[in-house]
């Protein structure tokens, strides 16, 4: 069974999660309702989607800017593709990198790899670039500082 | 910097990696943390409205959805970004869009149910704000995803 065009049939499933919980006494009976299933065979699927990777996480999503996580930015940095590995390994451990990503990168911008960095001060979240730097051993970076945030929502999976 | 008193932490800890997959979920959480539930549901509540939490439910991987998606980056005149960030702001797959220091001022994520889906909303989003330049910069791989806003 490919899991992929398996999820892909469960898009009912999905939908209707993807909508969130009530914040009621029983949320998961409204869904499974409308689901017309059982709250114990909605739970058994939430577990195997979370088990499978298609759900990386079942809980609150939180504005960090409202929970002292107030500065953060974005760095680009020019890491040679052999060096990769040892940048990932830098920057596991550090807990206010919350995303990494190799990305596709061009001879006009030669960055290729991304983090998202949150401190509760500007200068908490520059030390840590530093931090990255030198123990990477890389000055090559850039800092895309957040000027004006236009929009940050979860996805309109209705509007797609 | 806003305070929360101690039940609020380790309710909002809680919530964000630790919410019990239960029927009745809140009655988990009120037994974990000595409050009756009523109360916990307020509590969130009040959370929700103030804007700290945005929401419980869950955080799909894209790809295993069926989503293709990637991050651009626009270089558009400094009289033009308001008029570019609407036009962005107003297409369903996009997520985040921010304006940026550096030479490319516009970013932003776009998702869409197929490579050529994406591909089109994106010749539309360049025809419509024609900027100076632009980058399309898709994930190649997954380094580290894993926030840590804990309390």
């Amino acid at each position: 069974m490919h899991a992929k065009s398996n999820y892909e049939a469960d898009n009912r499933i999905i939908r209707c999660l993807h909508r969130g919980l009530a914040i009621e006494s029983r949320p998961f009976l409204t869904l499974a309702h409308e689901l017309g299933t059982t709250e114990d065979e909605l739970l058994e699927v939430i577990r195997s989607l979370i088990a499978d990777g298609v759900i990386r996480r079942y809980g609150a999503v939180v504005r960090h800017d409202q929970v002292g996580y107030s500065s953060n930015v974005l760095v680009a940095w020019k890491i040679p593709e052999e060096r990769i590995d040892e940048f990932e390994a830098v920057i596991q451990d550090l807990t206010e990198v919350s995303h990494g990503y190799e990305r596709v990168s061009y001879p006009e911008w030669r960055y290729n790899v991304y983090t998202m960095i949150h401190g509760h001060s500007k200068d908490e979240c520059l030390s840590v670039v530093e931090r990255i730097s030198s123990a990477i051993r890389i000055k090559e970076y850039t800092l895309l500082f957040t000027k004006r945030e236009f929009k940050k929502r979860k996805l309109d999976l209705e509007g797609l | 910097m806003r305070t929360f008193d101690a039940i609020d932490s380790r309710l909002i800890n809680l919530l964000q990696y630790e919410f019990p997959l239960a029927k009745e979920p809140f009655n988990e959480l009120a037994a974990r943390l000595d409050t009756p539930e009523d109360e916990i549901l307020a509590r969130i509540r009040r959370l929700k409205a103030e804007g700290v939490i945005r929401e419980i439910g869950p955080i799909f991987n894209s790809k295993m959805i069926g989503l293709v998606s990637t991050l651009v980056a626009l270089r558009v005149p400094e009289n033009a970004v308001d008029v570019a960030a609407q036009i962005i702001n107003s297409y369903a797959g996009v997520t985040h869009n921010y304006e940026r220091e550096g030479e490319y001022n516009i970013w932003f994520t776009l998702a869409a149910a197929s490579d050529e889906a994406l591909a089109s909303t994106l010749e539309e989003i360049k025809g419509r704000i024609h900027p100076l330049s632009s980058l399309v910069v898709p994930v190649k791989r997954i380094l580290k995803l894993k926030t840590n806003f804990k309390l």
